[in-house]
Protein backbone atom coordinates (compact mmCIF):
# COMPACT_ATOMS: atom_id res chain seq x y z
CA UNK A 1 0.00 0.00 0.00
CA UNK A 2 1.36 3.16 -0.83
CA UNK A 3 1.90 6.10 2.03
CA UNK A 4 2.56 9.32 1.62
CA UNK A 5 5.41 10.68 3.98
CA UNK A 6 7.42 13.70 5.30
CA UNK A 7 11.26 13.77 5.15
CA UNK A 8 13.73 15.80 6.86
CA UNK A 9 16.82 15.78 6.41
CA UNK A 10 19.72 16.99 8.32
CA UNK A 11 23.79 17.05 7.98
CA UNK A 12 25.65 14.79 6.36
CA UNK A 13 22.10 13.31 4.74
CA UNK A 14 20.84 17.07 4.25
CA UNK A 15 23.79 17.68 2.55
CA UNK A 16 23.65 14.08 0.35
CA UNK A 17 19.74 14.52 -0.45
CA UNK A 18 20.21 18.11 -1.91
CA UNK A 19 17.38 19.10 0.28
CA UNK A 20 16.37 19.81 4.12
CA UNK A 21 13.14 18.51 3.44
CA UNK A 22 10.32 16.40 1.04
CA UNK A 23 7.05 14.68 0.58
CA UNK A 24 7.20 11.93 -0.86
CA UNK A 25 4.45 8.40 -1.60
CA UNK A 26 6.18 4.93 -0.80
CA UNK A 27 5.51 1.37 -1.21
CA UNK A 28 8.10 0.32 1.59
CA UNK A 29 6.50 -1.85 4.34
CA UNK A 30 8.73 -0.84 6.74
CA UNK A 31 11.67 2.15 7.77
CA UNK A 32 14.76 0.57 6.78
CA UNK A 33 13.19 -0.35 3.09
CA UNK A 34 12.39 3.17 2.89
CA UNK A 35 16.05 4.25 3.80
CA UNK A 36 17.51 1.37 1.58
CA UNK A 37 15.57 3.13 -1.49
CA UNK A 38 16.53 6.38 -0.87
CA UNK A 39 20.05 4.91 0.06
CA UNK A 40 20.44 3.77 -3.60
CA UNK A 41 18.52 6.92 -5.07
CA UNK A 42 20.99 9.31 -3.98
CA UNK A 43 23.91 7.40 -2.87
CA UNK A 44 23.65 8.18 0.67
CA UNK A 45 26.78 6.72 2.12
CA UNK A 46 25.70 6.24 5.88
CA UNK A 47 24.88 2.49 6.18
CA UNK A 48 21.23 1.68 8.18
CA UNK A 49 23.24 0.56 10.76
CA UNK A 50 24.62 3.99 11.68
CA UNK A 51 21.47 5.79 11.40
CA UNK A 52 18.57 5.98 13.38
CA UNK A 53 14.88 6.39 12.47
CA UNK A 54 12.31 8.93 14.10
CA UNK A 55 8.87 8.85 13.15
CA UNK A 56 7.10 12.11 14.58
CA UNK A 57 10.03 12.96 17.04
CA UNK A 58 10.41 9.82 18.51
CA UNK A 59 13.07 7.19 18.18
CA UNK A 60 12.00 4.28 16.21
CA UNK A 61 12.96 0.76 15.00
CA UNK A 62 14.03 0.28 11.65
CA UNK A 63 11.25 -2.53 11.33
CA UNK A 64 8.40 -0.15 12.06
CA UNK A 65 5.56 -0.08 9.45
CA UNK A 66 5.32 3.27 7.66
CA UNK A 67 2.16 5.07 8.21
CA UNK A 68 0.09 7.64 5.92
CA UNK A 69 1.45 10.97 7.26
CA UNK A 70 4.34 10.23 8.84
CA UNK A 71 6.74 12.81 9.37
CA UNK A 72 10.21 10.31 9.11
CA UNK A 73 13.78 11.97 9.79
CA UNK A 74 16.84 9.58 9.33
CA UNK A 75 19.06 10.95 12.41
CA UNK A 76 22.79 10.86 11.28
CA UNK A 77 25.09 10.14 14.53
CA UNK A 78 24.92 12.34 16.80
CA UNK A 79 27.98 14.45 17.17
CA UNK A 80 26.81 17.53 20.34
CA UNK A 81 28.76 18.80 23.25
CA UNK B 1 15.89 23.54 31.77
CA UNK B 2 17.31 22.18 28.52
CA UNK B 3 17.66 25.02 25.21
CA UNK B 4 19.84 25.76 22.13
CA UNK B 5 21.00 29.05 21.34
CA UNK B 6 22.44 30.74 18.18
CA UNK B 7 23.78 33.45 20.33
CA UNK B 8 26.99 33.65 22.33
CA UNK B 9 27.02 31.27 25.31
CA UNK B 10 27.77 32.95 29.32
CA UNK B 11 28.37 31.00 31.64
CA UNK B 12 25.31 32.37 33.93
CA UNK B 13 25.79 31.12 37.63
CA UNK B 14 23.15 28.94 39.27
CA UNK B 15 22.73 30.83 43.07
CA UNK B 16 20.57 29.01 46.06
CA UNK B 17 20.54 29.06 49.03
CA UNK B 18 19.83 25.70 49.57
CA UNK B 19 22.75 24.35 47.44
CA UNK B 20 26.25 23.13 48.74
CA UNK B 21 27.64 21.89 45.65
CA UNK B 22 27.96 23.63 41.78
CA UNK B 23 29.24 22.32 39.26
CA UNK B 24 29.69 24.32 35.81
CA UNK B 25 31.37 22.69 32.86
CA UNK B 26 31.94 24.45 29.44
CA UNK B 27 32.86 22.37 26.60
CA UNK B 28 34.80 24.68 23.66
CA UNK B 29 35.78 24.35 20.44
CA UNK B 30 39.47 23.10 19.76
CA UNK B 31 41.93 24.02 17.61
CA UNK B 32 42.32 20.56 16.18
CA UNK B 33 40.91 16.91 15.85
CA UNK B 34 42.59 13.60 15.49
CA UNK B 35 45.67 15.42 14.57
CA UNK B 36 44.32 18.38 11.53
CA UNK B 37 44.23 21.84 12.18
CA UNK B 38 40.70 22.98 12.73
CA UNK B 39 39.29 26.54 12.55
CA UNK B 40 35.92 26.24 13.52
CA UNK B 41 32.88 24.41 13.00
CA UNK B 42 29.28 24.55 12.63
CA UNK B 43 26.39 23.03 14.90
CA UNK B 44 23.25 21.84 13.23
CA UNK B 45 20.22 20.63 15.69
CA UNK B 46 16.76 18.95 14.58
CA UNK B 47 15.65 21.54 17.10
CA UNK B 48 12.32 20.42 18.77
CA UNK B 49 13.68 16.74 18.98
CA UNK B 50 16.89 17.95 20.36
CA UNK B 51 14.99 20.47 22.74
CA UNK B 52 12.83 17.57 24.14
CA UNK B 53 15.46 14.86 24.41
CA UNK B 54 17.72 17.38 26.37
CA UNK B 55 14.97 18.10 28.48
CA UNK B 56 14.89 14.15 29.20
CA UNK B 57 18.51 14.10 30.11
CA UNK B 58 17.79 17.13 32.85
CA UNK B 59 14.87 15.28 34.40
CA UNK B 60 16.41 12.06 34.37
CA UNK B 61 20.04 13.80 36.13
CA UNK B 62 17.70 15.34 38.57
CA UNK B 63 16.11 12.51 39.11
CA UNK B 64 18.60 10.14 39.07
CA UNK B 65 20.97 11.90 41.42
CA UNK B 66 18.89 13.89 43.26
CA UNK B 67 20.35 17.09 42.27
CA UNK B 68 18.46 20.57 42.99
CA UNK B 69 18.58 22.24 39.84
CA UNK B 70 20.29 21.36 36.39
CA UNK B 71 20.43 23.24 33.18
CA UNK B 72 22.20 23.01 29.75
CA UNK B 73 22.85 25.38 26.87
CA UNK B 74 23.85 23.75 23.64
CA UNK B 75 24.94 26.48 20.90
CA UNK B 76 23.78 26.14 17.22
CA UNK B 77 24.95 27.89 14.51
CA UNK B 78 28.92 28.98 13.26
CA UNK B 79 31.48 28.26 16.15
CA UNK B 80 35.32 29.72 16.06
CA UNK B 81 37.99 27.92 18.35
CA UNK B 82 37.69 28.86 21.58
CA UNK B 83 34.24 29.76 22.08
CA UNK B 84 31.42 27.46 24.35
CA UNK B 85 29.57 24.98 22.73
CA UNK B 86 28.19 23.87 25.51
CA UNK B 87 27.43 24.95 29.02
CA UNK B 88 25.66 22.70 31.71
CA UNK B 89 25.35 23.47 35.27
CA UNK B 90 24.14 21.70 38.54
CA UNK B 91 23.15 22.94 42.13
CA UNK B 92 23.15 19.78 44.46
CA UNK B 93 22.94 19.71 48.26
CA UNK B 94 25.99 18.20 48.07
CA UNK B 95 29.45 17.84 45.85
CA UNK B 96 29.45 14.71 44.75
CA UNK B 97 25.97 14.22 42.99
CA UNK B 98 26.57 17.12 40.98
CA UNK B 99 29.76 16.37 39.86
CA UNK B 100 27.88 12.88 38.96
CA UNK B 101 25.09 14.80 37.06
CA UNK B 102 27.25 17.18 35.16
CA UNK B 103 28.96 14.08 33.69
CA UNK B 104 26.33 12.25 33.10
CA UNK B 105 24.46 15.58 31.33
CA UNK B 106 27.42 15.82 28.68
CA UNK B 107 28.05 12.43 28.26
CA UNK B 108 23.99 11.89 27.63
CA UNK B 109 23.46 15.19 25.17
CA UNK B 110 26.74 13.84 23.60
CA UNK B 111 25.22 9.96 22.75
CA UNK B 112 21.66 10.89 22.27
CA UNK B 113 20.37 14.70 21.31
CA UNK B 114 20.24 15.17 17.16
CA UNK B 115 23.07 17.64 17.27
CA UNK B 116 25.51 17.36 14.19
CA UNK B 117 28.86 18.94 13.88
CA UNK B 118 30.84 19.70 10.64
CA UNK B 119 34.24 20.54 11.36
CA UNK B 120 36.12 23.36 9.40
CA UNK B 121 40.19 23.08 8.67
CA UNK B 122 42.74 25.02 7.97
CA UNK B 123 42.98 23.19 4.51
CA UNK B 124 39.65 24.32 3.32
CA UNK B 125 38.38 20.88 3.70
CA UNK B 126 34.83 20.57 5.56
CA UNK B 127 33.70 17.50 7.60
CA UNK B 128 30.75 16.22 9.31
CA UNK B 129 31.93 14.51 12.56
CA UNK B 130 30.69 10.98 13.74
CA UNK B 131 32.73 10.50 16.84
CA UNK B 132 29.83 7.93 17.67
CA UNK B 133 32.20 4.75 18.17
CA UNK B 134 35.68 4.01 19.32
CA UNK B 135 35.44 0.77 17.59
CA UNK B 136 37.15 -0.27 14.10
CA UNK B 137 35.05 0.32 11.20
CA UNK B 138 34.30 -3.37 10.54
CA UNK B 139 32.98 -3.78 14.31
CA UNK B 140 29.70 -2.53 13.43
CA UNK B 141 27.23 -2.96 16.46
CA UNK B 142 25.74 -5.52 14.61
CA UNK B 143 28.76 -7.76 14.47
CA UNK B 144 29.70 -7.38 17.59
CA UNK B 145 26.72 -9.18 18.41
CA UNK B 146 26.01 -11.45 15.49
CA UNK B 147 27.25 -15.07 16.99
CA UNK B 148 24.39 -14.33 19.82
CA UNK B 149 21.65 -12.77 17.70
CA UNK B 150 21.42 -15.33 15.59
CA UNK B 151 20.09 -17.35 18.53
CA UNK B 152 16.24 -16.53 17.06
CA UNK B 153 15.21 -16.64 21.24
CA UNK B 154 17.79 -13.34 21.26
CA UNK B 155 17.14 -11.91 17.67
CA UNK B 156 17.41 -8.21 16.85
CA UNK B 157 14.52 -7.87 19.64
CA UNK B 158 16.64 -9.52 22.50
CA UNK B 159 19.66 -7.55 21.42
CA UNK B 160 17.36 -4.58 21.43
CA UNK B 161 15.90 -5.30 25.03
CA UNK B 162 19.38 -5.70 26.50
CA UNK B 163 20.24 -2.20 24.55
CA UNK B 164 17.90 -0.84 26.39
CA UNK B 165 18.49 -1.88 29.96
CA UNK B 166 19.86 -0.32 32.39
CA UNK B 167 21.81 -2.52 35.50
CA UNK B 168 23.15 -1.82 38.66
CA UNK B 169 25.91 -3.99 39.65
CA UNK B 170 26.91 -3.66 43.48
CA UNK B 171 30.58 -4.75 44.24
CA UNK B 172 33.11 -5.10 41.52
CA UNK B 173 34.76 -8.41 43.32
CA UNK B 174 35.01 -12.24 42.73
CA UNK B 175 31.29 -12.53 41.93
CA UNK B 176 31.03 -8.72 40.36
CA UNK B 177 34.13 -9.29 37.41
CA UNK B 178 32.41 -12.31 35.64
CA UNK B 179 29.07 -10.62 35.82
CA UNK B 180 30.06 -7.56 34.86
CA UNK B 181 32.28 -8.91 31.82
CA UNK B 182 29.28 -11.06 30.82
CA UNK B 183 26.82 -8.20 31.13
CA UNK B 184 28.72 -5.85 28.89
CA UNK B 185 29.95 -8.63 26.29
CA UNK B 186 26.01 -9.51 25.82
CA UNK B 187 25.49 -5.65 25.37
CA UNK B 188 23.18 -4.57 28.46
CA UNK B 189 22.96 -0.63 27.45
CA UNK B 190 24.31 0.82 30.68
CA UNK B 191 25.83 -0.72 33.31
CA UNK B 192 26.65 0.76 36.59
CA UNK B 193 29.40 -0.32 39.20
CA UNK B 194 28.76 0.47 42.30
CA UNK B 195 32.07 -0.42 44.94
CA UNK B 196 34.01 1.28 47.68
CA UNK B 197 37.29 -0.22 47.65
CA UNK B 198 40.80 0.17 45.73
CA UNK B 199 41.90 -2.46 44.51
CA UNK B 200 44.56 -4.58 46.25
CA UNK B 201 46.67 -7.82 45.53
CA UNK B 202 44.94 -10.26 46.95
CA UNK B 203 42.24 -9.51 45.28
CA UNK B 204 43.45 -10.62 41.40
CA UNK B 205 43.34 -14.12 42.08
CA UNK B 206 39.37 -13.95 41.95
CA UNK B 207 38.95 -10.85 40.25
CA UNK B 208 40.07 -11.85 36.32
CA UNK B 209 38.86 -8.11 35.31
CA UNK B 210 41.79 -6.26 36.54
CA UNK B 211 45.43 -6.16 36.20
CA UNK B 212 49.11 -6.10 38.34
CA UNK B 213 49.63 -2.57 37.23
CA UNK B 214 45.84 -1.51 38.74
CA UNK B 215 46.47 -1.86 42.38
CA UNK B 216 45.84 1.33 44.61
CA UNK B 217 42.86 1.97 41.90
CA UNK B 218 39.17 2.54 42.66
CA UNK B 219 37.81 -0.71 41.25
CA UNK B 220 34.41 0.79 40.10
CA UNK B 221 36.31 2.79 37.87
CA UNK B 222 38.38 0.09 36.92
CA UNK B 223 35.20 -1.66 36.00
CA UNK B 224 33.88 1.03 33.99
CA UNK B 225 37.24 1.18 32.03
CA UNK B 226 37.01 -2.12 31.57
CA UNK B 227 33.29 -2.45 29.91
CA UNK B 228 34.40 0.36 27.93
CA UNK B 229 37.35 -1.77 26.72
CA UNK B 230 35.45 -5.08 25.83
CA UNK B 231 32.39 -3.29 24.15
CA UNK B 232 32.01 0.30 22.55
CA UNK B 233 28.66 -0.19 22.61
CA UNK B 234 27.61 -0.03 25.72
CA UNK B 235 27.87 2.03 28.51
CA UNK B 236 29.52 2.08 31.74
CA UNK B 237 28.82 4.34 34.96
CA UNK B 238 31.18 4.31 38.06
CA UNK B 239 29.71 4.87 41.55
CA UNK B 240 32.83 4.73 43.91
CA UNK B 241 30.54 4.61 47.40
CA UNK B 242 29.42 1.85 49.53
CA UNK B 243 26.22 0.59 48.63
CA UNK B 244 23.85 1.11 51.54
CA UNK B 245 20.36 2.29 52.61
CA UNK B 246 21.15 6.04 52.54
CA UNK B 247 21.93 5.77 48.55
CA UNK B 248 20.21 2.53 47.73
CA UNK B 249 17.02 4.56 46.35
CA UNK B 250 19.03 6.55 44.11
CA UNK B 251 21.18 4.36 42.87
CA UNK B 252 18.63 1.68 42.08
CA UNK B 253 15.91 4.35 40.90
CA UNK B 254 15.22 4.08 37.09
CA UNK B 255 17.32 0.34 36.86
CA UNK B 256 15.73 -2.69 35.12
CA UNK B 257 17.81 -5.01 37.21
CA UNK B 258 19.71 -4.78 39.96
CA UNK B 259 22.65 -7.81 40.51
CA UNK B 260 23.85 -8.13 44.40
CA UNK B 261 27.73 -9.07 43.69
CA UNK B 262 29.07 -8.12 47.34
CA UNK B 263 30.95 -10.07 49.71
CA UNK B 264 29.00 -9.64 52.96
CA UNK B 265 24.96 -10.17 53.77
CA UNK B 266 24.65 -6.24 55.37
CA UNK B 267 24.71 -4.83 51.81
CA UNK B 268 22.72 -7.98 50.38
CA UNK B 269 20.18 -7.08 52.80
CA UNK B 270 20.33 -3.66 52.31
CA UNK B 271 19.95 -4.34 48.67
CA UNK B 272 17.23 -6.75 49.24
CA UNK B 273 14.97 -4.50 50.52
CA UNK B 274 15.44 -1.52 48.38
CA UNK B 275 14.40 -3.52 45.36
CA UNK B 276 11.54 -4.43 47.00
CA UNK B 277 10.44 -1.13 48.30
CA UNK B 278 11.48 -0.27 44.69
CA UNK B 279 9.62 -3.12 42.61
CA UNK B 280 13.26 -3.93 40.87
CA UNK B 281 14.08 -7.46 40.14
CA UNK B 282 17.70 -8.46 42.13
CA UNK B 283 20.01 -11.08 41.29
CA UNK B 284 21.95 -12.12 44.37
CA UNK B 285 24.43 -15.01 45.09
CA UNK B 286 27.16 -15.84 47.98
CA UNK B 287 29.67 -18.28 48.37
CA UNK B 288 31.19 -20.32 50.72
CA UNK B 289 34.36 -22.40 50.50
CA UNK B 290 33.88 -24.65 47.26
CA UNK B 291 29.83 -23.78 47.39
CA UNK B 292 27.65 -21.37 46.48
CA UNK B 293 23.78 -20.26 46.08
CA UNK B 294 22.17 -17.71 43.98
CA UNK B 295 18.36 -16.67 43.70
CA UNK B 296 16.65 -13.85 41.74
CA UNK B 297 14.36 -11.66 43.74
CA UNK B 298 11.24 -10.34 41.79
CA UNK B 299 9.09 -8.03 43.98
CA UNK B 300 6.14 -8.52 41.66
CA UNK B 301 5.89 -12.47 42.32
CA UNK B 302 4.95 -14.17 45.49
CA UNK B 303 8.48 -16.26 45.27
CA UNK B 304 9.17 -13.64 48.62
CA UNK B 305 12.65 -12.38 49.17
CA UNK B 306 15.89 -12.91 51.11
CA UNK B 307 14.72 -11.59 53.98
CA UNK B 308 12.24 -14.69 54.05
CA UNK B 309 14.97 -16.99 53.73
CA UNK B 310 17.34 -16.12 56.19
CA UNK B 311 15.49 -13.31 58.38
CA UNK B 312 18.97 -12.56 60.56
CA UNK B 313 21.13 -13.23 57.50
CA UNK B 314 23.57 -10.25 58.71
CA UNK B 315 24.70 -11.34 62.04
CA UNK B 316 27.92 -13.43 62.35
CA UNK B 317 28.94 -14.07 58.40
CA UNK B 318 32.35 -14.37 57.43
CA UNK B 319 33.89 -12.67 53.83
CA UNK B 320 35.00 -15.11 51.66
CA UNK B 321 38.31 -13.33 52.31
CA UNK B 322 38.50 -14.37 55.67
CA UNK B 323 37.08 -17.40 55.09
CA UNK B 324 39.36 -18.93 52.38
CA UNK B 325 38.40 -18.81 48.54
CA UNK B 326 39.34 -20.37 45.31
CA UNK B 327 39.02 -17.78 42.33
CA UNK B 328 36.72 -19.71 39.85
CA UNK B 329 34.29 -20.43 42.82
CA UNK B 330 32.99 -16.61 43.01
CA UNK B 331 33.47 -16.93 38.87
CA UNK B 332 31.00 -19.92 38.30
CA UNK B 333 28.47 -18.24 40.25
CA UNK B 334 29.53 -14.56 39.15
CA UNK B 335 28.73 -15.84 35.44
CA UNK B 336 25.40 -17.89 36.93
CA UNK B 337 24.49 -14.34 37.73
CA UNK B 338 24.69 -12.74 34.79
CA UNK B 339 23.28 -16.30 33.00
CA UNK B 340 19.82 -15.42 34.82
CA UNK B 341 20.07 -11.28 34.17
CA UNK B 342 20.36 -11.68 30.39
CA UNK B 343 17.66 -14.07 30.25
CA UNK B 344 15.25 -12.26 32.46
CA UNK B 345 16.03 -9.20 30.37
CA UNK B 346 15.63 -11.04 27.24
CA UNK B 347 12.50 -12.63 28.25
CA UNK B 348 14.13 -16.42 27.19
CA UNK B 349 13.50 -19.41 29.30
CA UNK B 350 12.72 -20.15 33.24
CA UNK B 351 14.46 -17.93 35.41
CA UNK B 352 15.17 -18.68 39.22
CA UNK B 353 11.95 -17.21 39.89
CA UNK B 354 10.96 -19.12 43.25
CA UNK B 355 13.77 -21.56 43.79
CA UNK B 356 17.27 -21.44 45.21
CA UNK B 357 20.09 -23.18 43.54
CA UNK B 358 22.80 -24.14 45.25
CA UNK B 359 25.95 -24.75 43.28
CA UNK B 360 28.74 -27.49 45.62
CA UNK B 361 31.68 -27.26 43.61
CA UNK B 362 33.44 -30.51 45.39
CA UNK B 363 31.01 -32.78 44.36
CA UNK B 364 29.90 -31.25 41.52
CA UNK B 365 26.27 -31.19 42.66
CA UNK B 366 23.64 -28.59 42.14
CA UNK B 367 20.54 -28.48 44.25
CA UNK B 368 17.30 -26.66 43.24
CA UNK B 369 14.97 -25.46 46.33
CA UNK B 370 11.86 -24.33 46.08
CA UNK B 371 11.31 -21.50 48.23
CA UNK B 372 8.16 -19.37 48.92
CA UNK B 373 7.47 -15.90 50.21
CA UNK B 374 6.94 -16.00 54.29
CA UNK B 375 3.90 -14.46 54.89
CA UNK B 376 5.26 -13.07 58.24
CA UNK B 377 8.40 -11.12 56.64
CA UNK B 378 9.12 -7.63 57.70
CA UNK B 379 10.13 -6.61 54.03
CA UNK B 380 8.25 -8.18 51.23
CA UNK B 381 5.41 -9.12 52.96
CA UNK B 382 1.51 -7.60 53.27
CA UNK B 383 -0.68 -9.50 55.43
CA UNK B 384 -3.81 -7.33 55.80
CA UNK B 385 -7.38 -7.24 55.54
CA UNK B 386 -7.06 -6.26 51.63
CA UNK B 387 -5.30 -9.99 50.62
CA UNK B 388 -1.48 -10.31 49.32
CA UNK B 389 -2.48 -10.17 46.00
CA UNK B 390 -3.59 -6.60 46.00
CA UNK B 391 -1.11 -3.91 44.82
CA UNK B 392 1.37 -2.00 47.41
CA UNK B 393 0.94 1.07 44.96
CA UNK B 394 -1.26 2.47 42.49
CA UNK B 395 -0.21 4.69 39.31
CA UNK B 396 -1.51 8.12 39.10
CA UNK B 397 -4.61 7.58 36.10
CA UNK B 398 -5.26 4.23 37.86
CA UNK B 399 -9.39 3.89 37.86
CA UNK B 400 -9.74 3.11 41.48
CA UNK B 401 -8.75 6.60 42.71
CA UNK B 402 -11.41 7.84 40.84
CA UNK B 403 -13.87 6.00 43.48
CA UNK B 404 -15.27 7.28 45.93
CA UNK B 405 -14.19 7.67 50.02
CA UNK B 406 -10.51 8.80 49.49
CA UNK B 407 -8.05 10.24 52.12
CA UNK B 408 -5.20 12.04 51.21
CA UNK B 409 -1.92 10.92 53.65
CA UNK B 410 0.69 13.61 52.33
CA UNK B 411 4.25 12.67 53.75
CA UNK B 412 6.25 14.97 51.20
CA UNK B 413 9.29 16.86 52.49
CA UNK B 414 9.48 19.48 50.39
CA UNK B 415 5.78 19.55 47.93
CA UNK B 416 6.41 21.43 45.04
CA UNK B 417 3.74 20.29 42.95
CA UNK B 418 0.05 20.59 44.75
CA UNK B 419 -1.99 17.17 44.59
CA UNK B 420 -4.62 18.18 42.36
CA UNK B 421 -8.13 16.65 44.02
CA UNK B 422 -10.04 17.84 46.64
CA UNK B 423 -9.31 15.10 49.15
CA UNK B 424 -9.95 15.69 52.81
CA UNK B 425 -6.13 15.14 54.76
CA UNK B 426 -6.02 12.03 56.81
CA UNK B 427 -3.39 10.19 59.02
CA UNK B 428 -2.81 6.53 59.33
CA UNK B 429 -2.36 6.77 62.90
CA UNK B 430 -6.11 7.74 63.50
CA UNK B 431 -7.64 5.95 60.44
CA UNK B 432 -11.24 6.20 59.88
CA UNK B 433 -12.69 2.21 58.98
CA UNK B 434 -13.87 1.80 55.37
CA UNK B 435 -12.11 5.01 54.04
CA UNK B 436 -9.67 4.38 51.60
CA UNK B 437 -5.62 6.44 52.52
CA UNK B 438 -3.70 7.16 49.43
CA UNK B 439 0.03 7.83 51.05
CA UNK B 440 1.77 10.45 48.82
CA UNK B 441 5.63 11.18 49.54
CA UNK B 442 8.50 12.75 47.57
CA UNK B 443 9.22 8.97 44.92
CA UNK B 444 7.32 6.58 46.53
CA UNK B 445 9.19 5.04 48.98
CA UNK B 446 8.73 6.40 52.17
CA UNK B 447 4.63 5.48 51.51
CA UNK B 448 5.47 1.35 50.62
CA UNK B 449 6.92 1.36 54.10
CA UNK B 450 4.20 3.28 55.63
CA UNK B 451 1.22 1.40 53.98
CA UNK B 452 2.97 -2.28 54.79
CA UNK B 453 3.13 -1.16 58.36
CA UNK B 454 -0.69 0.42 57.87
CA UNK B 455 -2.36 -2.68 56.19
CA UNK B 456 -1.09 -4.77 59.04
CA UNK B 457 -3.16 -2.82 61.51
CA UNK B 458 -5.98 -3.35 58.84
CA UNK B 459 -5.97 -0.30 57.31
CA UNK B 460 -6.69 0.49 53.38
CA UNK B 461 -3.69 2.21 52.26
CA UNK B 462 -2.02 2.85 49.12
CA UNK B 463 1.15 4.49 48.11
CA UNK B 464 1.22 6.55 44.78
CA UNK B 465 3.83 5.12 42.75
CA UNK B 466 7.11 7.13 42.09
CA UNK B 467 5.72 9.40 44.82
CA UNK B 468 5.71 13.28 43.81
CA UNK B 469 7.91 12.13 41.05
CA UNK B 470 5.41 9.56 39.77
CA UNK B 471 1.85 12.34 39.97
CA UNK B 472 4.27 14.72 38.19
CA UNK B 473 4.64 12.73 35.07
CA UNK B 474 1.01 11.07 35.38
CA UNK B 475 -0.15 15.02 34.85
CA UNK B 476 2.15 15.92 32.52
CA UNK B 477 0.67 12.92 30.37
Amino acid sequence: MANTVHLQYFAILREQRGTDHETLTTEAADLRELYEALSAEHGFTLASHQVRPAVNEVVADWNDTIKDGDHIVFLPPVAGG
Amino acid sequence: MFFLQREPLEPATLNRPDAGGYVSFVGRVRNQHVGKAVVGLDYEAFESMASAEGEKVIAEAVERFGVLEARCVHRIGSLSVGDAAIVIEVAAGHRREAFRACEFIIDEVKRRVPIWKRERYADGVEEWVHAWSAAPEALTEEAYYQAQTRLPEVGLEGQNRLRRARVLVIGAGGLGCPAITYLASCGVGTIMVADHDVLEGDNLHRQPLFRVADIGRMKADLAAEAIAALNPYVRAESYTVRFDASNAERLITGCDLVLDCSDNLATKDAANAACVALGVPLVVAGIHRMEGWVLSVDPKSDGGCLRCLWPAASEGTKSCAEVGVLGFVPGVLGVLMATEAVKRLVAWGDTLGRRLWLVDLLRMEAQDIRRAGDPACPVCSVPSSLGSSEPIALKWGDPLLEESGWMLVDLRKEPSQPFPLDWPAGALEEATPGARYLVLCDRGIASVDAVRKARRRGVRAWSLEHGEVGLRRGLSK
